[in-house]
């Protein structure tokens, strides 16, 4: 088990990760979501061992990556731009690794290029976005480390590319392995997490995937009867999605319970139905919006 | 075959439950017909393992497959499934009502209602076929 | 172990063609220039050379070519550092190292051992080449083993100090391009110094210079030194190079292992380094400023050095403030 315990980390005295925790267990698949510059890349960073935290551990079965960074052999981290190899072919890459990973898989390795026809012998540099990216994640998946940290894995890459990369993920996680993908794709990331990690203001918050508002919003279809209640729809408690013609997309906020929920059925909508609350709505609901500080 | 719809209401392992019994339910899957296997339908939809896993238990419970060690995952005799039933057979019996409820509510005709009602047994239920288990009484 | 084994493929690959061309320049300033000499020229310029040699010091030409070889090493070296260690910190290499199951330290001593071993190996091949090259020569009978002892040792402890310097300087420095001025600076540094304060104390009496000890001696340290400069000056310039050796090498570890990643390319890494960076290029400024409004308004009165003293210590503040909140790209 991976455990994150209470990390600060400050840039330029400002706080980017304030009294962060989780735990990330076997096999689990955990999204990491929050606006640009938000932190994501900061936390991963830091939990890979690139950054030191002012405060706070990362522990791999209970013991610290800072204090023992031999164990980070069981922790690979997928930056957005592998720029380090940029000047090796992959079959450079490969041989590097092996001597850094001790379980690291040259045959597993091999197939996967092969499977997606990527060139052994040309430098990654030369190679599109999405063929550095399938290098890239080729490489952490055959280090048969327990953990890989990705960093948009999917950004910037075209659609077939795409799903090689999801395949490619799917099956490493069959293997046991887990993942913590920070990404804007969320579609992707609902397919494939088990657990959402939203980060806003330095703090992040866990989100399970079968209930990702928590029960703190509902998301509702409503056509109301007469003149929509401008001052009601305005409210902290009210964002509209969506508001075409005279249907209105709403996220409701449960923070009072039913309150609000009443209130509209006090209103008589035409209409008035649930709608399934998705990753993109909790993205919306918690990041952006209501609140302008939000970062 | 399957596919997920990402907007709907339902969890996506509600969906994987409902169109494997949909298609067991057409014939396009078969008794004792292998199933893939958690790993290979996870990477044809491309979905956590976890979900593919979390279907196949359900539906394992309510023994619409079986899991035969060494050997796979197969779709189950209709003779065999277990217990589960009357409680399915309630549920079933009570949405039923809701949905009827409901068109009532909207205004749809007794002849309309009547129409779709023929329209599903004639997709699901062959000539001379009781149904998928035999029905104990249940009303 | 085999991660080491990837260590020091990592520095080899990132730093391949100054592995091939150090041995190399070497050779052209040391060996091959004494091969030029007494092989390769005019047969007439080689007898006229050979008459003016009366002592060994003459045949070995008060050891200018070593003198060279140190000057163009040091230059090498002072790109390897910026290779090791400033580089990476632009094109991804640090942060792919520091994400590796193995201590900072580790890599460090890598880098560290990489240079040192390299800069041994040239001197080990060059100097046995140009003994060499001297017992084949016309001026054989002047060769004399401790001398090319002597400059080896003196060769290596001089420019294993700088090298070392060169990397503590790198590993407080944010970005390739400070790095490279700071790093540049360094060596003349504490010249500068000495002569700024010395031109204080000028304008304000004319006797007190002679209280001074020349600063001459750390002027681009004693790598410059000829060979009968290297006789000359005690044992002084030896334990000198030993400490900043020893001091910088362990300086550059320490700073290395508790890099700040996150500020890299900010001017200095190490908020502490701000503050001792603020405060070294005021002083410097001001005295600077002083010096110079004095001189160029040819004032015979001190008020005019403080005005400028002033002015410096102004103008340097405001610059040296927003030249910290720099993030480069390089």
């Amino acid at each position: 088990m991976l455990a994150v315990r209470h990390l600060h980390k400050s840039i330029d005295h400002r706080p980017v990760l304030k009294d962060v925790s989780f735990e990330l267990r076997r096999g689990m698949v955990a999204g990491l979501i929050g606006r640009n510059g938000a932190g994501k890349t900061t936390l991963l960073k830091t939990m890979s061992g690139v950054f030191d935290p002012d405060t706070g551990d990362v522990l791999l079965d209970g013991e610290s990556v800072y204090r023992r960074p031999e164990i980070k052999r069981e922790i690979v981290l997928l930056p957005d731009n592998p720029e380090a190899l940029y000047g090796y072919t992959a079959e450079e890459c490969a041989r590097l690794y092996a001597l850094v990973y001790p379980r690291f898989d040259r045959a597993a390795f091999d197939e996967m290029i092969r499977r997606f026809g990527l060139p052994a012998n040309r430098k990654i540099r030369q190679l599109s976005r999405g063929m550095k990216m399938l290098v890239s994640i080729s490489l952490g998946i055959a280090t048969r480390a327990s953990y890989v940290l990705l960093d948009e894995p999917t950004n910037g890459i075209d659609p077939i590319a795409k799903q090689q990369v999801l395949s490619l993920l799917v099956e490493a996680v069959s293997e046991g392995t887990t993942l913590l993908i920070a990404s804007h794709a969320m579609g992707d990331l609902e397919r494939l997490s088990d657990m959402i990690l939203l980060i806003r203001q330095g703090e992040v918050e866990t989100h399970a995937m079968e209930d990702p508002s928590r029960g703190e919003a509902v998301k509702l279809q409503v056509v109301f009867d007469g003149e929509p209640p401008a001052a009601w729809l305005a409210g902290p408690q009210i964002m509209v999605l969506e508001h075409v013609g005279r249907v209105y997309t709403l996220l409701v906020s449960r923070e009072d319970g039913d309150a609000k929920l009443e209130e509209l059925k006090r209103m008589k909508p035409l209409v008035l139905e649930e709608l399934p609350l998705g990753l993109e709505d909790l993205f919306v609901w918690k990041l952006g919006g209501r609140n302008d500080e939000d970062r | 075959m399957i596919r997920i719809d990402e907007k709907s209401m339902m969890p996506i392992y509600e969906q994987i439950v409902h169109r494997i019994k949909e298609l067991i339910s057409r014939g396009v899957l078969q008794p004792d017909e292998k199933m893939p296997s958690v790993r290979e339908l996870a990477a044809r939809l491309l979905i956590n393992p976890n979900t593919v896993a979390k279907a196949y238990q359900e539906l394992e419970r309510q023994g619409v497959i079986v899991s035969v060690r060494g050997k796979g995952v197969f779709v189950a005799e209709p003779a065999s499934s277990p217990g589960m039933l009357q409680e399915r057979l309630a549920r079933l019996r009570a949405d039923l009502g809701r949905l009827m409820v409901e068109a009532h509510h909207l205004g749809v005709t007794r002849e309309q209602v009547t129409a779709w009602v023929q329209e599903e047994i004639g997709r699901y239920w062959r000539d001379g076929d009781a149904g998928g288990s035999p029905s104990s009484q249940v009303d | 172990m085999k991660i080491d084994k990837a260590l020091w493929k990592r520095e080899y690959d990132q730093a391949k063609w100054i592995v091939w061309i150090m041995p190399i320049a070497h050779f052209l300033a040391l060996g091959g220039d004494r091969l030029k000499d007494w092989y390769l020229d005019k047969p007439e310029s080689i007898r006229y050379r050979l008459e003016n040699v009366h002592s060994y010091l003459d045949a070995y030409d008060y050891g200018d070519m070593e003198l060279m070889a140190r000057i163009g090493l040091m230059l090498m070296l002072f790109v390897l550092s910026l290779v090791q260690i400033g580089m990476e910190r632009r094109n991804g290499g640090q942060e792919f190292l520091f994400s590796l199951p193995c201590t900072r330290t580790r890599i460090f001593w890598t880098k560290w051992l990489f240079g040192i071993a390299l800069l041994t190996g040239s001197l080990v091949l060059n100097t046995a080449v140009d003994m060499a090259v001297v017992l084949g020569s016309p001026i054989a009978e002047h060769f004399r083993l401790w001398y090319h002892l002597d400059q080896f040792f003196f060769a290596w402890l001089s420019l294993a100090a700088v090298y070392a310097m060169f990397l503590f300087v790198g590993t407080i420095s944010g970005s390739l391009a400070s790095q490279a001025v700071f790093a540049a600076l360094a060596p003349v540094l504490p010249f500068l110094i000495a002569l700024l304060v010395r031109a204080g104390i000028a304008v304000h009496s004319d006797d007190a210079i002679s209280l001074l000890p020349g600063a001459d001696y750390i002027l681009l340290f004693p790598v410059r030194y000829d060979y009968p400069e290297i006789l000359g000056s005690g044992p002084f310039p030896w334990i000198f190079m030993a400490v900043c050796f020893v001091a910088s090498t362990f300086g550059a570890m320490v700073a290395y292992r508790r890099t700040r990643a996150e500020n890299s390319g900010k001017l200095v890494v190490f908020p502490l380094w701000e503050r001792i960076l603020q405060v070294g290029f005021v002083f410097c400024s001001a005295l600077a400023g002083g010096t110079f409004v004095y001189a160029f308004f040819n004032a015979s009165t001190v008020i005019m050095y403080y005005v400028g003293l002033a002015l410096g210590t102004a103008i340097s503040a405001w610059v040296i403030r927003q030249l910290l909140r720099l993030r480069l790209k390089i």
